[in-house]
């Protein structure tokens, strides 16, 4: 059935060097037109996973220039213009059987003593519930009115599925299928009252309430700044700053934050970078602090 | 001969697994694995979703359907051989536009001489001994039509329990889809019979089953019966045609695999060349950690796409695994026993059995070599294992026959 001399020409395989693979083109930075590449009389234009020749030379004209192409082995190699020109070389020899007895007697032999061990994670990645940022399970007061509200959340694994509901369970507005760790809820006409605001990953979620308010709630010195004749960015930037130092007013001022496109003040509150609160603020709204004493809410 | 009797028994089925993953760990990447067999060996490109990527799409719980979709069409248009997309479609993504729109590409796939596209059905793993692997997880893409380019098939392999590596296949699988019963063939049947246009009749029979319904999937035990025909998700090992020969590895170098992460394809602002997958087997699939798709093989870890790989080519290139013929096999057998009988006869048994063994390393182990890039298996781990044993045996006779010896050498010496 084989012959000798196939057997032979088997044999003779095992040692013979054949071309392997070839390297290609991984990334370049910035445009194409700083890079040239000369294919025996001819100049080609880069191209993002073009196939290299033996031969090749790439040349790169920017200072900042950077090609990255990947080899046979797999091997990534950064070329810049101290590289240039570079040659693409000879593709190196495919894996030969010694090669490959040598690599499994060394494997063998690694797997003794201290090298038998690698490292792994045990660990479930589901039911891990997320919690609400800026929102405390505490109260949360918020103006009424027609809102859109803003939310933000730490933790669980996409995706998300956020309401808002009434205090009875019934569902007012929702986002299905929530990315990231923050959304807006549709606009919402809010009445004073007490409702529900429920993130949910799966099976594991968190609620909190919002307890809605008319705008006599607000505090006496927010109220003042809230007459003042200013633009409307500023009013609300200084008003939402101030109510970041009361917990249960938090998250009116990352509504606002977000409304009025006070893009750091959000920032810092997402991040809990909040103004100091005085003692016994949490309990009660009349225990506001003077404006004056705050110097955290004039910057800005 | 007696050895060969127990061949299916556990430990020599150990035995002689270990000298096949040692036969392909020598093998792997070798140039000569790719200029044996049927057929041209195809070229493969993995399409990988690593970590690298799958930080870049921040994290995602699902693969995003946008990003598959671009790589999917990057590999379309390119003008790839064939498409394999090793991804869990079944539950819908994060995004509901994402997830239309992927349907709706797939609907009107392949109407301007698109490559086969081929997609993986996933099965409940169930409770074991209860319709295990039975359960077909629908897919949201079931409601819509495909056309004719579009394959569904199974991504199963059967893993050996005693040390977890994946080394066989299950080229059909019986499962339940929508209270019917029906048979899906693995994805490297359908790609062997796609790559070879025609030419395996064995093959190409099996290619369109995935659209026959057999019958009613309520009654368990008939199910069962159909499930476990062959199917066992115990490996017995007598299914030698079931075995896979690993030949291309991951994270090493491989004359026919090019590994491209998937976000230099779908984070790019540059133009794309398609030099990597034209004219090449394309697999899509994932290899980052959280993927949880990271497997034992002989020749090492890797991701399930690429032993979707591997088993395309071991199916299309070397076919099933099989022995040499009953001759060839016998003329074998009687060759080793001629060489026991006479080393056994001339030295003591332990210069005997090196002698033979080297014989056996000497003569059969390069046989084996050679026809194994053929789809040949011819077994050397068992002929040494039987001459330890003779071995073993001749020393026994030996013990019990010596105090008769030195009995009769005592009677003597008076004399």
């Amino acid at each position: 059935m084989i012959g000798f001399r196939t057997f032979a020409a088997g044999l003779l395989l095992l040692t013979t060097t054949v071309a392997n693979g070839s390297f290609w083109v991984s990334e370049f930075r910035d445009s194409a037109s700083q890079y040239r590449i000369v294919r025996g009389n001819e100049t080609v234009s880069i191209q993002q996973l073009m196939l290299l020749k033996t031969g090749d030379t790439i040349i790169i004209d920017e200072p900042q220039g950077q090609v990255v192409i990947v080899n046979e082995r797999n091997e990534y190699l950064r070329l810049t213009s101290d590289n240039s020109p570079f040659v693409v070389p000879e593709s190196e020899s495919p894996p030969q059987l010694l090669v490959n007895v040598r690599n499994w007697v060394a494997s063998w032999w690694n797997t003794r003593g201290n090298q038998s061990t690698s490292t792994m994670a045990a660990v479930s990645k589901g039911g891990l519930a997320p919690r609400f940022s800026v929102a405390g399970s505490g109260q949360n007061l918020l103006l009424s009115g027609a809102r859109e509200i803003r939310v933000a959340w730490s933790g669980g694994i996409e995706p998300f599925e956020v309401s808002l509901l009434t205090d009875s369970g019934e569902l007012l507005v929702q986002q299905a299928v929530a990315t990231g760790n923050t959304a807006s809820l549709p606009e919402v006409l809010l009445q004073k009252g007490q409702f529900q605001l429920r993130v949910a990953a799966g099976d594991a979620g968190s609620t909190v309430d919002l307890t809605v308010v008319d705008r006599e709630k607000l505090p006496a010195v927010a109220a003042e700044i809230m007459n003042l004749d200013l633009p409307e960015q500023i009013l609300y930037g200084h008003v939402a700053m101030l109510l970041s130092a009361y917990g249960q007013w938090r998250f009116e001022a990352l509504q606002l934050a977000h409304h009025y496109n006070l893009m750091q003040l959000e920032l810092d509150l997402l991040a809990g970078d909040f103004p100091e609160s005085a003692p016994g603020d949490v309990d009660s709204i009349s225990a506001m602090p003077d404006f004056a004493e705050r110097p955290e809410a004039n910057d800005d | 001969m007696i050895v060969g009797l127990f061949h299916q028994s556990h430990w020599l089925v150990r035995l002689e697994n270990t000298a096949m993953d040692t036969m392909m760990e020598f093998n792997k990447g070798l140039p000569r694995m790719i200029e044996a067999g049927a057929g041209s060996s195809p070229q493969f490109t993995f399409l990988d979703i690593d970590d690298t990527s799958f930080r870049d799409w921040g994290e995602p719980f699902h693969v995003p359907r946008d990003k598959i979709l671009s790589l999917i069409k990057f590999a379309e248009q390119g003008k790839a051989r064939l498409i394999v997309l090793d991804i869990d479609l079944s539950r819908e993504g994060m995004d509901a536009t994402d997830d239309r729109l992927l349907a709706e590409y797939l609907t009107r796939y392949g109407k301007e001489h698109a490559p086969p596209l081929i997609l993986v059905r996933t099965f409940y793993s169930g409770v074991s001994g209860e319709r295990q692997w039975v359960e077909i997880r629908p897919s949201y893409l079931d409601e819509f039509k495909l056309p004719a380019a579009v394959y569904w098939a199974q991504p199963l392999f059967k893993v050996t329990l005693w040390d977890g590596v994946i080394r066989h296949w299950h080229l059909v699988k019986f499962g339940c889809l929508d209270g019917q019963l029906i048979l899906v063939p693995a994805t490297q049947l359908i790609a062997a019979a796609l790559l070879s246009d025609g030419h395996i009749s064995s093959v190409n029979q099996y290619a369109n089953m995935n659209s026959i319904r057999l019958e009613n999937c309520a009654d368990d035990e008939r199910v069962s019966q159909i499930g476990d025909a062959g199917e066992d998700s115990y490996v017995t090992e007598a299914e030698l045609g079931q075995r896979l020969i690993y030949t291309i590895p991951w994270r090493s170098p491989a004359p026919d695999l090019i590994t491209v992460p998937a976000h230099l394809i779908s984070e790019t602002t540059h133009e794309l060349s398609y030099d990597l997958v034209q004219d090449r087997v394309v697999i899509i699939g994932a290899s980052f950690a959280d993927s949880r798709d990271i497997h034992r093989t002989p020749i090492g870890e890797m991701p399930g796409a690429l032993i979707i790989a591997n088993a395309i080519k071991s199916l299309f290139v070397y076919g099933q695994v099989r022995p040499l013929s009953a001759g060839a096999l016998w003329v074998v057998k009687l060759t080793l026993i001629l060489v026991a009988a006479w080393t056994f006869s001339r030295f003591t048994s332990l210069i005997a059995v090196c002698v033979a063994g080297a014989f056996v390393i000497g003569f059969l182990v390069p046989i084996s070599f050679y026809l194994f890039k053929f789809g040949y298996w011819v077994d050397f781990a068992i002929p040494l294992f039987a001459m330890v044993l003779h071995r073993a045996v001749a020393e026994y006779r030996a013990s019990r026959t010596r105090p008769n010896d030195s009995g009769d050498r005592q009677s003597e010496l008076p004399a």
